[in-house]
């Protein structure tokens, strides 16, 4: 077997090859499982379950994705560290349950989290490290020490 | 018992972090001080520095943080930062995506990108898009020459130099020859222009018996040359020279020729020496690092850089460093702004001129 | 024979390895970004003073790895992706202290038995090694794919088109060869240059999906207070009963482990996964890896800890790294104006003791300070899951952005990942298949086409050398184990149905 290698197409070569074997597997996958199915007296396809759990937490999953977009997308604008504690607090409350909801205790440990957690790992590898964080209109420098923080 | 174990443990640790934030603080303050008094007066002197205390991203074209782009941006940074009193930090994030955070940056000097040839090489190869060719971006002054781009093969090979390869292939009529070499780089433009010059010596039969291999990290290509896919590669001086050492095991051992530039190693043959021309002139490619700021620069931070980037040239430290390494800086004069232009656009000339030239790699590979 | 040792030597060892743990355990920082951003501070060291923080940080990097992978299975690092196959069960079990102190011995097994090969043998192996040539590194990638067979036990299809899926995404990006790019949307062109890097990728199939999924299902806490008082009684850690009879898997997932890192341009995690898969098929009860056993856990760790001094090897003698951290310690030599190349050791014996005594060192000081706060690092399992993932997908943040020095693509990488991650979850397949694909996928293409170019377009290259056989052969072992081990499980799925 050859298979011819050209230059400037040879990138090519192992992508088509890997679709093909995706393409035959493919097949051979919904045949098989199809086959099982039809011996254990279903139908050829099995009928599309649902999706998500029954009922499934809409709120939440919805939620930390909506959440998780937002922190990403304000990250680079305000800057890793005050934007951090802000979402870290978000994503602390929006996966409260009712009754730590109505807690204030949840709250305030929430914060407490938030402000530690994203101070102790901004300073130690941003600052202390110094490796490159996402920096925004709320990062802080200190010339004169040559301190930032993100 | 276990318990003040952990309490111990725990206590050595974090003793070790506080250490270490000591040891963080003492380099930065080490690395200011080799200079002694000179960088207190130095610091006075940029006292109106634009960037002074400010924070300064260099993005290089490279993702590796080993290989000669991140040692000399590194050092360059270093002492440029002593200079002008800025706080510089090397990130590593590949061509494209430098060329792509350079062009975005603002004029301000906070971003620079510090590459070599391969900045415009790659537009004129096609790697990247035309949006990054030099005419969207602003060159800004030299730092410094790899001069190592060379040649090696195995030491137990005919022949020393690629004028004495191509003679013994004219020789040898059963014999090819497979250079490793990368494409849209440095190592493409040396291969081509021997190519079309043994073409142009031998005739085409030497010439059709000259194959490319094309692609790999240096690694990468030494173990062609061991296992025996590759007869000839095309590395970096510093990386091949150990082998050329007497001791050597003979599997391992390898002899340089042709380096592209001028190495301080008197017994390794250049291109020039070697006679190999294009269009009738001796050949060079020096790996030459430069500046690229992006279109919008402001001018007065510019010259800035370019004024204090004159002064760590000449700096006898730096020099040895760049030494050390076998980097070669530039003179201050070559690093002034216009000069740095003229010298990058007449380079990318050649380039284009050799380029429009040359068969493509469908035919060399 | 001189070397360098001494309290202060100790001292900045013992930093390097705490700081290599922290980030080996923090996923998505790894044992070479520790590495990459140490390496400045040498500048003002000795070069000994060097070895010993930067071996500290390579040999905690690795090693750190291991705690997020049992404790919240998310690899810390990649070489420790199978580490979480058997360690998160064990710790769901209540074992999360056994588990952990398991794979930390294991751990500096595997780094003692790396240290021994690379004092006594280096030279030999590193003749050897550059023996290998694209042809026999194809196979050997193509060895590790064969642990996605062992995997996905029961469903073998299923788990075998996900990996190809994975090879796929591996592939998008432009190609290193021809710069030519395939597969990538126009506007993502400087972003994908190199593709989606492995950590986003890691760490969104891994984290990010399994928080979406908890979330859907309501983030009810995997542990209560009650159960803390479980996990304070389950079984104890016993080196002699839990080693017992692991011995030959300890040896061969060590020497794998070495031998994948003498191996250059054989990526690290692919030892760990064929560790992994051959402690499977040597397995007296092959079922029960992935439920919860010692044994895979071992064959991971020692392996991925074995790898420390494989990868010295070809450095100091070859001058050729053997992974992607012992590539940025060349730097380090660099910068000291030391040439490691093939007459490093016998001109710098001095430098060469050293570093076997740093080595040692290191190994010894990761496993005293990982070892006895394991009590309190066990601790985390029982971290309520709504405090939890929110750090966690800070830390993840941060990881991903470093990953190529500061960018915001990484960071959305995963995002996308996660929800990669959720969609192959919800339609059945295998998410860890998924991901060794992904992992392998890059280095498979690139031998492979080296293969095509060495032997002018022709497949018989794969064949024609005597090394390749021994390979083969291994290949084919390995699928026909699997092949048969799958059928076993389907029967045994039905027996099961049927008695119902």
């Amino acid at each position: 077997m050859r298979i011819n290698v050209v230059y400037s197409t040879q990138h090519w070569i192992f992508p088509i090859i890997t679709i093909g074997v995706l393409i035959i597997l493919g097949i051979l996958l919904i045949a098989v499982e199809g086959a099982a199915r039809v011996k254990a007296g279903k139908g050829f396809f099995a009928k599309p379950g649902a999706f998500f759990e029954k009922n499934y937490d809409k709120v939440k999953f919805w939620g930390s994705i909506v959440l998780m977009f937002a922190y990403f997308f304000m990250l680079d604008k305000i800057g890793f560290t005050v934007c951090s504690i802000i979402f870290l607090f978000l994503f602390n409350t929006l996966f409260a349950n009712k009754e730590q909801m109505g807690t204030p205790k949840y709250h305030v440990v929430s914060v407490i989290i938030s402000v530690v957690a994203c101070l102790v790992i901004s300073i130690l590898f941003g600052t202390i490290f110094a490796i490159t964080l996402p920096s925004g209109f709320c990062t802080i420098e200190i010339p004169a020490l040559s301190l930032i923080i993100y | 018992m276990k318990f003040k174990k952990l309490i111990a443990l725990l206590l050595s640790a974090s003793m070790a972090v506080g250490l270490l934030a000591g040891c963080g603080n003492t380099s930065s303050g080490n690395s200011e001080t080799p200079s002694g008094e000179q960088s207190g007066e130095v610091n006075n002197a940029s006292g109106e520095s634009s960037l002074k205390g400010k924070r300064v991203r260099v993005v290089i074209g490279s993702t590796s943080t080993g290989g000669d782009s991140y040692m000399i941006a590194d050092m360059v940074t270093r002492y440029l930062g002593e200079e002008m009193g800025f706080n510089g930090k090397v990130d590593a994030v590949g061509n494209a995506q430098a060329l792509d955070a350079i062009s975005k940056a603002d004029g301000d000097g906070t971003t620079i990108m510090m590459f070599h040839d391969m900045a415009f090489l790659s537009v004129l190869f096609g790697a990247v898009g035309e949006e990054y060719a030099l005419e969207n971006l602003t060159v800004g002054p030299r730092i410094g020459v790899n001069p190592g781009g060379c040649f090696a093969a195995n030491a137990s090979v005919p022949y020393n130099s690629l004028a004495e390869a191509a003679q013994w292939l004219a020789d040898n009529p059963s014999e090819t020859l497979h250079v490793n070499i990368e494409s849209g780089s440095a190592s493409h433009l040396c291969f081509v222009v021997w190519y079309m010059w043994a073409k142009e010596t031998y005739g085409d039969d030497v010439a059709s018996r000259i194959k490319a291999i094309v692609g790999g990290t240096t690694d990468e290509k030494k173990q062609r040359l061991w296992d025996g896919n590759a007869d000839i590669i095309y590395a970096d001086y510093s990386s091949c020279v150990e082998f050329t050492k007497e001791g050597v095991d003979a599997q391992l051992a390898m002899k340089i020729f042709d380096t592209c530039g001028q190495v301080a190693d008197e017994s390794i043959i250049s291109m020039v020496e070697d006679g190999i021309t294009f269009n009738g002139e001796p050949f060079d490619f020096n790996k030459d690092f430069f500046m690229l700021f992006p279109k919008d620069m402001d001018e007065g931070i510019l010259n800035e850089i370019t004024a204090a980037m004159q002064k760590v040239c000449e700096n006898p430290d730096f020099q040895a460093e760049m030494a050390n390494l076998m980097y070669a800086a530039v003179t201050a004069e070559e690093a002034d702004l216009q000069a740095s232009r003229d010298y990058i656009n007449a380079k990318r000339e050649t380039s284009n001129a050799i380029v429009a030239v040359a068969p493509g790699l469908d035919e060399l590979t | 024979m001189p070397f360098a040792i001494g309290p202060e030597y100790i001292a900045v060892a013992l930093l390097g390895v705490v700081i290599g743990i922290i980030f080996g355990a923090i996923p998505g920082m790894t044992a070479t970004m520790a590495v990459a951003v140490f390496l400045p501070l040498t500048y003002a060291y000795s070069m000994e003073m060097a070895l010993y923080l930067l071996l500290g940080l390579y040999v905690g990097g690795i090693s750190g790895g291991l705690v997020p992978a049992i404790l919240i299975s998310i690899p810390g690092t990649p070489s420790s992706v199978c580490t979480t196959f058997d360690g998160h069960p064990m710790a769901l079990k209540g074992e999360s202290e056994r588990a952990l102190k398991i794979g930390i011995t294991s751990s500096f097994i595997g780094g003692m038995i790396s240290l021994v090969v690379l004092a006594f043998f280096t030279p030999v192996l590193a003749a050897w090694a550059i023996k290998f040539s694209a042809v026999e590194k194809f196979l050997i990638i193509l060895f590790a794919l064969t642990v996605i067979a062992a995997l996905s036990r029961g469903q073998m299809l299923r788990g075998i088109w996900i990996g190809m899926l994975g090879v796929l995404m591996a592939m998008m990006n432009q190609f290193s060869v021809n710069n030519e790019y395939r597969m990538v949307p126009d506007f993502l062109k400087s972003e994908m240059q190199s593709g989606f890097q492995l950590f986003p990728v890691l760490i969104g199939l891994f984290a990010v999906s399994e928080m979406f999924q908890q979330c859907e299902t309501g983030m009810h806490a995997s542990y209560t207070k009650e159960d803390a008082m479980k996990v304070e009684n389950k079984q104890k850690f016993n080196f002699f009963r839990d080693f017992k009879g692991q011995w030959i898997n300890v040896v061969r997932s060590a020497l794998l482990g070495t031998f994948m890192g003498i191996l250059p341009g054989v990526g690290g995690s692919a030892a760990s996964l064929i560790a992994y898969s051959q402690a499977k098929s040597w397995s007296k009860h092959p079922e029960l890896l992935g439920t919860g056993v010692p044994e895979g856990l071992i064959a991971s760790e020692t392996s991925n800890n074995g790898l420390t001094g494989g990868a010295l090897v070809p450095l100091l003698s070859l001058g050729i790294p053997g992974d992607s951290t012992t590539a940025v310690l060349i730097g380090a030599f660099m910068l000291q104006g030391i040439q490691v190349g093939p007459l490093f050791i016998t001109n710098n014996p001095d430098v060469w003791n050293t570093v076997l005594v740093a080595l040692l060192v290191c190994n010894i000081l990761m496993f005293l300070v990982m070892f006895f706060p394991v009590k309190l690092l066990a601790k985390i399992i029982l971290i309520p899951q709504e405090r939890l993932y929110p750090v966690v997908l800070m830390m993840c943040t941060v990881g991903a952005y470093a990953t190529l020095n500061g960018r915001m693509f990484d960071v959305w990488c995963l995002l996308f990942f996660g929800i990669v991650g959720l969609l192959i979850k919800k339609f059945h397949f295998p998410v860890s298949c998924f991901l060794i694909g992904f992992i392998l996928g890059g280095d498979l293409e690139d031998y492979f086409i080296q293969v095509l170019t060495a032997y002018d377009g022709s497949l018989t290259g794969l064949f024609v050398r005597p090394m390749s056989w021994v390979i083969w052969a291994l290949i084919v072992i390995s699928v026909v184990y699997a092949f048969l081990d799958n059928r076993k499980a389907k029967r045994q799925e039905k027996e099961a149905a049927a008695k119902q």
